[in-house]
């Protein structure tokens, strides 16, 4: 069974130090009377600097297990840890502080608050977690000039195309320097070469930071660039490989 | 009709919201029928009862009469008799021969109408027959009967089957005088009636005023009072020159104000409401339309027409204040019709509404249906103005931007302004959020603004007007104390008379106390040739009483009193004007001495007062004479009727203390002190009652600011969901969004109310010295209340408001923001 080898892979890397980890995971909608089973026992280990990719059809599972690595959802049973904390237990409180010192979020359609430049939504993160403004300006700068947005910080989302609009999402979700980040498909919206170079841009931090990234996407070109590639199925792992 | 269904479809959208925006439409709506219907129930009730008491809705005299009420000025019945017959609304009338005349009794005297009245004819106009509390009502047979209100029997000290003398002047400048028998009391609850009136039949009004045929009057009832102004016209048409026709309007003129008084208030409360009603279909409908902006941009692509979609979005509007209207005049009407068979008690304000000629303190509202309508139209067209801004907005897109644009709310567009984030992220969070509808916040801090604006200056104007009211009133008729007898309170019979010059030093030095003045009242009747009228006739030392009073800066023309006048008298200007004396000429008093003898002496005007009392103030009602004079016409000797006081200050603690301090000094157990409080309560009610509308009016405010506000944030929070669930999904604590949420609203709270109290306190220094005429308006039944009103801006009257108001906004900013911070974050973002 696919999953039963997913435990095994994470049983031979203990050493290394655990990202994520979720066991036997199951998530089920309520929607009226009907149940939608969005994942059914799905168990995953990621190791601390992997690049890995969620694949599979539409509706498959992606975001919703995205969503519970995330802990912006509830499972219906199962548990999960991001680095060393069993989210299960926490408060809604202590969840949104672990999202803020823990995980970086790209959502697949436009994310940043409209109201803010884009210098301003990368701060915003960084304001959150209480940092000095001059620090803040700072590293949202670099964020910001790592991403290739030179020239663009004081200007609103508005007056960005989709692809340094999703680049300004990128460098907010990483620039608190989290354990991890979550891309639920993040090139979806943009067209190929976009989707390419926003793709090169994460492996690179990937490579060069050792940032943790977990990304789910049908596209077979942004698959190909993978380390791991992890299948859903109806809410199964029916595939995972690692290259 | 595919535009109409479409509309339908969207407001259906989302329930919560069109349910929250419909619930408040129809509340407005609901508050608007009730005070229309309470304020049009108490108008008609008021003046029902004044004209079925005693004026009818109408009166037909001989031209000339109205001005100036004699017995030469008087017509017949049968003459007008063929015009009455020829309209079609009169249902019946009657003949009436009035006068003025002076009755008394052993114990007291009073100036009063006499009415001969047609005891067949007069129950078919007036219902007076159905007020008799004790006795019986005249009958055509009834030789030297009377009939009189219970608390002119009171003054008097007569009961059923007492008898009373009434003098009066006669057709041709003899005296009449005869005795009565009362055989009947009444209490009609309208003070003019029960109080200074009294009625015999015609026959014994024609012997007493040496009168055959001629009337003073013929009274009409129509079917209906709305016929009036109808019916007028004709009669006029058909009577012409001779006569005068006059409704109830020109016969009540009080009433009349009064009725306009209450339209104004009526349209105020109107205004408001709308104002409420406009903002919440303006932020429904743009709120929709703004998220889904994406979709107008699909609909311009397919080619609908900028007009079309114009249209939807204004049937949007149409169809929630459509609904908003039915529910609340359902709602209203449901409750009208409850209390129209219950009533709505004013307990403590029936001492004023009776002033107000109502009845009582009971009101049945009334709900006519042509207002209603008028409702419907007017809110039908606000409904329509409150979409057409999103609409034009709307439609107005390009369908490029509209299929480009942001999915909630509307960033800012301006490219030039470079945004630099400092320290206060979220301050500046908040202020651009709310700018991000520069419109809908305008409208919400317009309603804020101007609700304060108002309020403040109202409530200035109120203050202003007790406080010049109760100045005018203590400043002329009773200074701040009096020390008296108590039954000469409401008696004034010069038998209550005492010795006062001991009291004047030894009051004098009580601490507290900064001037004393003795007086002599008396109630009598001022007359000339063939024409009286009541006075409240006050003898004063002109040396003392300026201390105590200011009548003598009062003195417009001719002069003051001085020492050793024996046979002058200075009146008001508008007991003048009734009497057509001036300075110099000649008029009678007659009044009732200690004895009870009825004295009558003739006085020279040596000047003329003008307080710009209103109506039955002190302009029209009061005389000065000196103290020696006014002891001669009552036989008092050295004696006096009263002290009056002037205090070091006036605030009530003050006022109370002293009389505290005169009552335990004052020797005589007969004599107490008595403050203007008590002297006067009808002041201090409308002192009371003002200080409970301003309450009220204050409460409406910000229960209407509060639904605004909390309308506008709760929309701005909705439209914003998805925002809130990235801010959530980033971390941001539920504590962040709450703070973000009651930043935005305090940031136009603040801003809103430092505008409104600027606004207020502006128009009010603007009016402070040339003051604000209200002589078309007013409660023309409290003594010392004059035409033009000088606003008076107090801290607590500004600041009070300014300082409740941010708190009211923030409070109805907190359930939107709780709402928003308690979001689930991948809900939320999944939204629109
Ligand atoms: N909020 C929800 N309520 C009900 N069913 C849902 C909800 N979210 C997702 N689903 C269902 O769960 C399944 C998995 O969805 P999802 O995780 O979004 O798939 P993917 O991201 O792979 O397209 C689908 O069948 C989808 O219809
Ligand atoms: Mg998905």
């Amino acid at each position: 069974m696919p999953n039963h080898k997913a435990a095994a892979t994470a049983g031979a890397t203990t050493d290394t130090t655990m990202a994520v980890r979720v066991v036997d995971l199951s998530k089920i909608y309520q929607q009226g009377t009907i149940e939608v089973t969005a994942l059914q026992h799905v168990s995953l280990e990621v190791a601390a600097g992997e690049f890995t990719a969620l694949v599979g059809p539409s509706g498959s599972g992606k975001t919703t297990l995205l969503n519970l690595i995330g802990a912006l959802d509830v499972p219906t049973v199962g548990e999960r840890w991001v680095g060393e904390e069993s989210l299960n237990a926490l408060s809604r409180a202590q969840l949104a502080r672990l999202r803020l010192h823990k995980i970086g979020f790209v959502f697949q359609d436009y994310s940043l608050l409209p109201v803010l430049t884009a210098i301003e939504n990368v701060e915003y993160v960084l304001q959150l977690q209480g940092i000095a403004s001059q620090e803040r300006r700072q590293r949202a700068n670099a964020a910001l000039l790592e991403l290739g947005l030179d020239g663009c910080q004081h200007r609103l989302p508005t007056q960005l195309s989709g692809g340094q609009q999703q680049r300004v999402t990128i460098a907010r979700a990483m620039v608190a320097e989290p354990v991890l980040v979550l891309a639920d498909e993040p090139t979806a919206n943009l067209d190929s070469d976009t989707g390419a170079a926003l793709l090169a841009t994460m492996l690179e931090l990937n490579c060069r930071k050792g940032i943790t990234f977990i990304f789910s996407t049908h596209d077979p070109m942004v698959m190909r660039h993978a380390k791991r590639v992890v299948r859903l199925q109806d809410g199964r792992i029916v595939e995972d490989k690692t290259s | 009709m595919r535009f109409l269904s479409l509309a339908w479809r969207n407001t259906l959208r989302n329930p919560r919201r069109t349910g929250l925006t419909i619930a408040a439409v129809s509340l407005g709506v609901t508050a608007l029928v009730l005070a229309w219907a309470l304020l049009d129930g108490g108008n008609a009730q008021m003046i029902e009862n004044m004209t079925d008491s005693y004026t009818g809705h109408m009166q037909i005299h001989r031209r000339g009469y109205e001005d100036d009420p004699s017995l030469e000025t008087v017509l017949t019945a049968a003459a007008v008799a063929p015009a009455l017959m020829g309209s079609g609304h009169v249902i019946a009338s009657t003949e009436r021969l009035e006068n003025r005349a002076l009755i008394s009794t052993e114990q007291n005297a009073r100036g009063i109408i006499l009415a001969g009245v047609d005891p067949e004819h007069e129950p078919g106009v007036t219902r007076l027959d159905r007020k008799i509390n004790e006795g019986r009502y005249l009958r055509l047979e009834d030789t030297r009967a009377i009939i009189l209100g219970q608390t002119l029997a009171k003054t008097l000290g007569v009961t059923v089957g007492g008898e009373v003398a009434v003098v009066t002047q006669a057709r041709f400048g003899s005296v009449g005088a005869s005795l009565y028998e009362v055989v009947g009391l009444y209490d009609t609850g309208n003070e003019m009636v029960d109080n200074m009136q009294a009625f015999i039949t015609l026959d014994e009004a024609r012997e007493l005023f040496d009168v055959n045929d001629e009337r003073t009057s013929v009274v009409v009832k129509l079917d209906q009072r709305d016929a009036v102004a109808g019916v007028q016209s004709t009669l006029g048409r058909e009577l012409q020159d001779g006569y005068e026709v006059l409704s109830w309007r020109q016969l009540l003129p009080s009433v009349a104000q009064a009725v306009g008084f209450h339209e104004a208030v009526t349209v105020v409360i109107l205004v408001f409401l709308f104002g409420i009603v406009t903002i919440g279909v303006a932020n429904v409908v743009l709120m929709s339309v703004t998220e889904r902006r994406r979709e107008f941009g699909i609909m311009l692509s397919l080619g609908t027409t900028p007009w079309q979609i114009f249209r939807s979005i204004v049937y949007e509007g149409v169809y929630i204040g459509g609904i908003g209207l039915a529910i609340g005049v359902l709602l209203g009407g449901a409750l009208v019709g409850y209390f129209a068979h219950y009533g709505i008690h004013f307990k403590d304000a029936s001492g004023i509404i009776k002033a107000m000629q109502a009845e009582t303190g009971v009101i049945y509202p009334t709900l006519r249906w042509g207002t209603v309508a008028l409702m419907g139209v007017v809110m039908f067209f606000v409904a329509m103005m409150a979409s057409l801004y999103p609409a034009i907005k709307t439609a107005r897109l390009a369908p490029l931007d509209a299929l480009h644009g942001l999915t909630a709310g509307q960033a800012p567009t301006n490219t030039q302004r470079e945004y630099k984030s400092g320290r206060f992220l979220l301050l500046q969070l908040a202020l651009r959020n709310i700018w991000r509808q520069p419109v809908r916040t305008r409208l919400t801090m317009a309603v804020i603004t101007l609700s304060l604006g108002a309020f403040i200056f109202l409530s200035s104007i109120a203050i202003g007007y007790y406080s010049q009211t109760i100045e005018n009133a203590t400043g002329t008729i009773t200074g701040d104390a009096q020390v008296l007898q108590a039954a000469f309170k409401s008696d004034m019979n010069a038998n209550l008379a005492f010795a006062g010059n001991p009291l004047l030093d030894q009051l004098s030095h009580v601490p507290g106390v900064q001037a004393v003045s003795p007086r002599v009242q008396t109630q009598a009747l001022i007359g000339i040739a063939n024409r009286s009228e009541p006075v409240l006739l006050i003898g004063i030392s002109p040396t003392l009483e300026p201390q105590v009073t200011f009548i003598n800066k009062a003195v417009r023309q001719g002069r003051y009193l001085m020492e050793g006048d024996s046979r002058d008298i200075v009146i008001g200007v508008k007991l003048a004007e009734l009497l057509r004396v001036g300075v110099g000429e000649k008029v009678v008093i007659n009044a009732q001495d200690r004895n009870g003898n009825l004295n009558s002496e003739a006085f020279v005007i040596a000047g003329l007062f003008d307080t710009g009392s209103q109506g039955h103030g002190i302009d029209r009602l009061v005389g000065y004479i000196t103290l020696p004079s006014a002891q001669h016409l009552l036989a008092l000797d050295d004696d006096i009727t009263n002290l009056s006081l002037r205090f070091t200050q006036r605030d009530d603690d003050h006022v109370l203390r002293v009389v505290q301090q005169i009552n335990a000094h004052l020797g005589d157990p007969k004599l107490t002190a008595m403050s203007w409080q008590a002297l006067l309560p009808e002041v201090v009610q409308m002192r009371a009652l003002i200080k409970k509308s301003l309450l009220f009016v204050v409460t409406i405010v910000f229960v209407m600011v509060a639904i605004v506000v909390m309308n506008t944030i709760l929309m701005s929070v909705l439209e914003r969901t998805r925002e809130f669930g990235i801010m959530l999904a980033l971390g941001s604590s539920p504590s962040l969004v709450v703070r973000l949420v009651m930043l935005e609203s305090a940031a136009i709270g603040l801003f809103a109310t430092a505008l409104g109290t600027m606004l207020g306190v502006v128009i009010t220094l603007i009016h402070v010295t040339s003051g604000v005429n209200m002589a078309a308006h007013g409660l023309t039944a409290v003594p010392g209340v004059t035409n033009v009103i000088h606003p008076q801006l107090t801290v607590l009257g500004v600041l009070g408001p300014a300082v409740i108001l941010p708190v009211v906004i923030l409070l109805a900013a907190l359930y939107p923001a709780v709402r928003a911070s308690r979001l689930a974050p991948i809900k939320a973002m999944h939204q629109v």
